[in-house]
């Protein structure tokens, strides 16, 4: 039997309303043979945790782009724990800072708040598909 | 065998339909059919003419439905309806044929011996079908698995989220319900909890029919772990996350009430002399209601609302998302039809619970035309119905206080059954955030039940939800058209829909009465409108 493909959770967090990136997004990782829920924009912590539950999903993918990223994303990781999700992986990408912040100050910030991978807007999506191959390789290692 | 008297009869309808109608050209194959429903506390029937033409309704009947033994009463009624003599009862059905004076005008001539019409009935005799949902996430698969025990006609005993714990399987252990619906999980999604649920539903002594209805993936474990067990495995409701996969489960429900519910009390014999199924009530008003959307141009959306002593049923075909500009939808996409039950919300056994919750109203007790309903006057009307459900009202103020809770079934019901707007505040601007169905423009509002047919002229809904008080984020109907299901039919023409699809619902949709408008004004005394509906449905209006 064909291993079932990995699931994960996809969408734009907070009250942004950037489709077009989500869109790109999905369609690359399911051509990736990523099984995809994408839970499109203005998705809450909360749908990310419901979605990713009933899915079973191994890693959410969460995006930002209109800068209020740092309010919108912290507190997801603490969730997952509350929920049960000790393990799941937690990417975030996008214009997450307002200003010329330096990538690697925000990269440092959001891996505090517990993301395993942190991305900037101009990231390579090939990298980030390798990337979460072997981190959820590794996580199964671990298992 | 004593049999329980009829309440008389109405001469008017028999006389209407010995009268011998004339020929039409589509009228050549006019069908009889009969409607029953044996309830709790009555058995109800109805004789109609469906097929091509003006279906209508010919006779009606209703007799204390035999608890004991559910096929007498329905004998009985059947017996009324078809004009058959007093020592027949329901064990002569199949050596019966048609007396020549019902259904005279069919074109037939009176020596042809004519077959008795099919029957079609409906059971919520002994509690209903009682269901308990198991799920994962509260507001997806435990909602999804809610949304589908209604629309397959259940009552829910309990619903439980994520693992089972032991206060929760004890529940159910002690409850009963005759089907647990066990869902969670997308196909190959979550796992473990529908693992461990499965470990703890085999230890428990729950010994009714379980579905399973979860995580694909997990079926074969399933059936290995609970191979002691009734297990029933479907197709998952939740396939992919936010598809809704209903009708699998509803169907297994259906099964599991024909196999195992309705034998022992009778039932599975009348089938067997009918040969028709008997379908959970609640089940064939759902149905009736998407016959009706079907097949009545004008109908396409509408609410309707069954307002009962015990719950508030309310029923929705509109679509839950229209879109708009600056409108999301958060959470699950609701079906287009929907059914949902307030166990709390009641005119008799559930009056109590049904003050707890208009305790926290911000609508002034006001009534139409009535005295003003004391808290005092409310509270001993409550406790007296409570206690005898039987009881009316016998003054002004005890019809006030009735017409309050009826109003306040209304709001609460639909209010729970609509969804919700939360306004959001952007750097670009406003928008709103949409949770559960969209109502807001749903043109027609239907009520049925014993107090809306006793009461068809009194402005329920304006009651429930005034105009000048409505608010805002509240996705209730804006301006609904009301009208009143007067002659109490629906219950009888709903067995009829797996049949007569097209006629049911149309003799439905006539039989309605509609409430006359009443200005914003909430203190319009109720007998001073006489907006007059135009009545599709002559015999109906004039003979009942």
């Amino acid at each position: 039997m064909n291993t079932p493909p990995i699931n994960i959770v996809l969408g734009v967090i907070g009250f942004d309303c950037h489709s077009v990136g989500n869109k790109i997004l999905e369609a690359f990782f399911t051509e990736q043979g990523f099984k995809v829920t994408n839970l499109g924009v203005m998705v809450s912590q909360e749908e990310f945790l419901q979605a990713a539950i009933e899915t079973g999903a191994k890693a959410i993918l969460v995006s930002s782009l209109y800068g209020h990223g740092e309010i919108d994303c912290v507190g997801l990781r603490e969730k997952c724990r509350e929920q049960g999700l000790d393990d799941i992986l937690l990417y975030v990408g996008g214009n997450l800072v307002v200003g010329k912040t330096p990538f690697e100050q925000v990269e440092a910030k959001f891996k505090a708040m517990g993301y395993d991978r942190v991305f900037g807007p101009d990231c390579d999506l090939a990298t980030v598909a390798r990337l979460l191959r072997e981190d959820l390789a590794a996580r199964q290692r671990a298992d | 065998m004593d049999r329980p008297a009829l309440p008389p009869t109405d001469r008017a309808a028999e006389r209407a339909a010995e009268r011998p109608s004339v020929a039409r050209p589509d009228d050549h194959a006019p069908t009889l059919a009969i409607g029953l429903d044996i309830g709790s506390t009555f058995t109800k029937g109805a004789l109609f003419r469906l097929g091509p033409g003006d279906p209508c309704l010919l006779r009606r009947a209703a007799t204390p439905t035999t608890t004991a033994h559910l096929p007498d009463g329905a004998g009985t009624v059947i017996r009324h309806l078809l004009d058959l003599p007093p020592a027949w009862t329901w064990e002569d059905l199949p050596r019966t044929s048609l007396p020549s004076s019902v259904g005279a005008g069919d074109g037939q001539t009176s020596d042809e011996v004519r077959p008795l019409p099919p029957i079609h009935f409906t059971s919520s005799a002994k509690g209903g079908l009682r269901v308990a949902v198991v799920g994962l996430v509260p507001e997806l698969s435990v909602q999804i698995g809610r949304l589908v025990a209604w629309s397959a006609g259940a009552r829910l005993t309990g619903t439980y989220s994520y693992r089972l714990t032991d206060s929760a399987l004890a529940e159910i252990e002690q409850t009963r319900p005759d089907i647990v619906l066990w869902c969670g999980g997308t196909d190959g999604g979550h796992e473990r909890s529908g693992r461990e649920n499965a470990q703890r539903l085999a230890r428990s002594s729950y010994d009714g029919t379980l579905i399973y209805a979860g995580n694909a993936l997990l079926a074969d474990e399933v059936r290995q772990t609970l191979a002691h067990k009734r297990l029933v495995v479907t197709a998952n409701v939740m396939p992919e996350f936010g598809r809704f996969n209903g009708e699998p489960a509803r169907e297994a429900i259906r099964t599991i009430f024909l196999q195992t519910i309705v034998q022992g009390k009778g039932l599975d014999r009348l089938a067997a002399l009918t040969g028709t199924e008997p379908v959970p009530t609640p089940r064939a008003m759902f149905d009736l209601v998407g016959a009706i959307a079907d097949h009545c141009p004008d109908w396409r959306e509408f609410i309707a609302i069954d307002l009962g002593g015990a719950t508030t049923d309310v029923y929705s075909c509109a679509p839950a998302f229209r879109g708009g500009e600056g409108l999301r939808l958060r959470g699950l996409v609701e079906p287009e039809r929907k059914r949902s039950v307030e166990g709390d919300l009641g005119l008799r056994i559930s009056a109590s619970a049904l003050a707890a919750v208009l305790a926290g109203d911000d609508v002034p007790v006001t009534t139409v035309g009535l005295p003003p309903v004391t808290p005092t006057a409310l509270a001993a009307w409550v406790e007296r119905v409570g206690a005898h459900p039987e009881t009316l009202p016998a003054s002004p103020e005890e019809e006030a206080a009735d017409a309050w809770l009826a109003a306040g079934c209304i709001r609460h019901a639909l209010r729970r059954h609509a969804g919700r707007l939360e306004p959001v505040w952007l750097p670009e601007g406003q928008v709103w955030v949409q949770t559960g169905k969209d109502l807001r423009p749903v043109p027609r509002l239907v009520l049925t039940g014993g107090y809306p047919a006793a009461h068809p002229r009194l402005p329920l809904f304006e009651l429930a939800e005034p105009a000048a008080r409505r608010a805002p984020e509240l996705l209730v109907p804006q301006a609904p058209r009301c009208f009143v299901d007067h002659l109490y039919l629906w219950p009888l023409l709903g067995p009829l829909v797996a049949r007569f699809p097209a006629a049911a619902a149309r003799l439905a949709v006539a039989s309605l009465t509609a409430v006359p408008a009443v200005a914003s004004c909430p203190d319009v005394p109720h007998t001073a409108t006489t907006d007059k509906e135009s009545h599709p449905c002559e015999i109906l209006s004039d003979s009942l």
